[in-house]
């Protein structure tokens, strides 16, 4: 009898639905017909390396490497890719078979993995809100549920027609602008010396000038997470002078605040366990005459995937007297 | 005419020359050939061990017109082991020189080492995958790196021995929440009196405001700006350390606090620590996984230890 022995068989045992899922087997140079990889519906091959891929073959939900398709004996490299699904946590099963040229199974391994996302609802939204202007009290205030496993990144933002808009305080404006004339200061030797970067430094810019104001501005920042990754991979020094350069740019942006006032920012925007707020500085102007609040929440995770935005019944806004107040304020997070 | 498709780069020009000028050499045979790269400082180690063909030696000197290699090295092979033959080695304009009329007679073999910079790494992206976990376990707080070679018979092909030293995962460990829930609500009030008072136009409110920050600041036991100070402490990479774990076939390599992407940075307090690690991957093993354990306990009673919450 032919014994097979796997000398490494991996495949993370959890990940965030979305996430690709790499893997590997390792074995001993033994003669066998075919791998075969099972793959429940969760899961997507994405890759394989070190094989011929046009001798890769799929059926259904399988897919079969064959001994000739192997590149290097003794070595399976793989990439998946999984899929969001409608349940919030699910854990999947993959199979991976050894089968002889006679088509007997000479071994059978499985790895189980835990597929989760996070996920926001809203539990209650009042018809009403009043604001009280002199205590900075929101009555009756919107409550939603993070639930699952996984941070959340949340933009608050109103609709067109609302009559009360979300806004960006003016201190916030003029930090943006700061920042940016920072950071062009700083990228300006990093394009010189490293010219072949210079369209990743532009875009960079441009996002920081934009901000997250749409699910489409959520994937070019995406974009540029993976070619941060790359670029670490690639050229460590680059991304070393990268890094400094944000962080000179942040400290300089930054230092008319007190240390008090940035840990106090740093505080708002960490609205519950595991719910980061993006620009928790936003506010709503309110006054005693009610107007309408027309709001809706962008959510993200930590892969920078946009999940559909949730949309909040409209509610009547009145404050005790004119003035502005945080958008977050109007929130109970749970 | 149709266009060529475009090659897939896997190796750096300048090895690629080096392997190429001692392949059509006639002078000597090249039996084995090793490559070692460092990831961090880009840099290669090429060796190739070779045999003498002695008809061929008067056919003169061998050039390696690149300047890019630092350092030649070689050693003789066979009976008189591992001498070093350094004065076979010329430094010319272009690059090096190696003289093979001066290979002393005994010599059956020589060893070249290459010492060079690679000054495009762009290629690695072609050759492994690099993975690290979003977001960390439930169970253990860790988080999962993985390592894999995308190619082996390219180098299998041509090498004895390929390596990849030092490859690079950074992992953001979130943190924000150990930082953010041991902070008392009466500090964070504290905080909030005043940022009011500071930003309060109005000097018939301000006395109220004063006394109300006085309340305040009785609950805290010590001095506010300390506390937030011993909280800044915590982020610096030294301090921050033992707060990760990294288990092997990955090692610790350096630490810096994450870079923010969609709220307000201040560059103090980070919400995520990028944690570096690295791994070696080489023909006997083209992949590997590891872990990254963050000891969030740990930094949360660090926290709490700080506001005495």
């Amino acid at each position: 009898m032919i014994i097979l022995t796997v000398k490494s068989l991996f495949i993370p045992s959890y990940a965030l639905q979305g996430e690709d899922i790499p893997g590997h087997i390792i074995w001993d140079e033994i003669n066998f017909g075919y791998i075969k990889i099972e793959l429940p519906e969760t899961i997507l091959k994405k890759q394989l390396y070190n094989v011929r891929k046009e001798m890769v073959e799929t059926a259904g939900n399988a897919v079969i490497i064959r001994n000739k398709a192997i590149e290097v004996d003794g070595y399976l490299g793989m990439l998946f890719s999984s899929k969001k699904i409608e349940d919030l946590a699910v854990t999947s099963r993959i199979l991976f078979s050894f089968i002889g040229e006679d088509d007997v199974t000479l071994l059978k391994e499985s790895r189980e993995i835990y597929l989760f996302r996070p996920n926001i609802e809203l539990v209650e939204t009042p018809d009403e809100i009043k604001v009280d202007m002199e205590k900075r009290f929101v009555h009756n205030r919107i409550r939603a549920r993070k639930n699952e496993e996984g941070t959340l990144l949340l933009k608050i933002r109103s609709v067109k027609d609302s009559e009360i808009q979300v806004e960006t305080p003016n201190s916030m404006i003029g930090y943006i602008k700061r920042l940016l004339q920072n950071l062009q200061d700083e990228y300006a030797p990093l394009k010189e010396k490293y010219p072949h970067y210079s369209d990743f430094l532009e875009r960079h810019l441009s996002l920081i000038e934009k901000g997250w104001t749409s699910q489409e501005d959520l994937k070019k920042f995406k974009q540029l997470a993976i070619d941060l990754n790359r670029i670490q991979l690639e050229d460590e020094d680059f991304a070393e002078k990268l890094f400094m350069a944000i962080m000179n740019s942040f400290w300089r942006s930054t230092r008319f605040l007190s240390v008090p006032e940035k840990l106090l920012k740093y505080l708002e925007s960490v609205a519950h366990k595991k719910i980061l707020l993006a620009r928790p500085e936003s506010v709503i102007t309110v006054c005693p005459e009610p107007r309408i609040l027309k709001l809706e929440i962008l959510p993200s995770d930590r892969l920078l995937y946009a999940y559909d935005a949730i949309k909040v019944p409209d509610i009547r806004i009145t404050g005790t007297a004119e003035g502005q107040i945080e958008i977050v304020k109007l929130f109970e997070w749970m | 005419m149709t266009k060529a498709p475009k090659k897939t780069r896997v190796s750096d020009d300048i090895g690629e020359e080096i392997y190429r000028i001692l392949d059509e050499t006639p002078v000597l045979h090249v039996k084995s050939r090793e490559v070692s790269i460092r990831v961090p400082d880009s840099f290669c180690t090429f060796n190739a061990a070779a045999s003498v063909n002695r008809q061929e030696l008067g056919s003169g000197e061998i050039c390696f017109p690149l300047d890019e290699i630092e350092r030649i090295s070689v050693h003789s092979l066979g009976s008189s082991e591992f001498a070093r033959l350094d004065d076979l080695i010329l430094k010319i304009p272009e690059g090096f020189q190696l003289s093979t009329k001066k290979i002393p007679e005994e010599v059956e073999g020589i060893l070249l080492t290459f010492e060079y910079r690679i000054p495009d790494m762009s290629f690695l992206e072609n050759i492994v995958k690099t993975s690290v976990a979003a977001e960390p376990s439930k169970e253990e707080d860790s988080y999962w790196m993985h390592a894999q070679l995308k190619r082996l018979k390219w180098f299998e092909d041509r090498y004895d021995r390929w390596q990849l030293l030092d490859t690079p995962f950074n992992v953001d460990v979130a943190i924000e929440n150990e930082v953010a829930t041991p902070i008392p609500p009466y500090f964070k009030r504290h905080l909030r009196l005043l940022r009011t008072l500071v930003k309060e136009q109005d000097p018939h409110k301000i006395p109220t405001l004063s006394m109300m920050l006085a309340s305040s600041r009785r609950r805290i036991k010590a001095d506010p700006y300390s506390l937030i100070s011993s909280l800044e402490g915590l982020f610096d990479p030294q301090q921050f350390r033992r707060f990760v774990e990294v288990m092997p076939p990955f090692k610790y390599s350096h630490l810096k606090k994450g870079g923010e992407f969609l709220d307000f940075p201040t560059g103090i307090f980070p919400k995520t620590m990028s944690v570096t690690c690295r791994t070696k991957l080489d023909l006997e093993t083209p992949a590997c996984e590891g872990k990254l354990i963050y000891k969030k306990r740990d930094l949360y009673n660090e926290i709490s230890k700080i506001f005495g919450s």
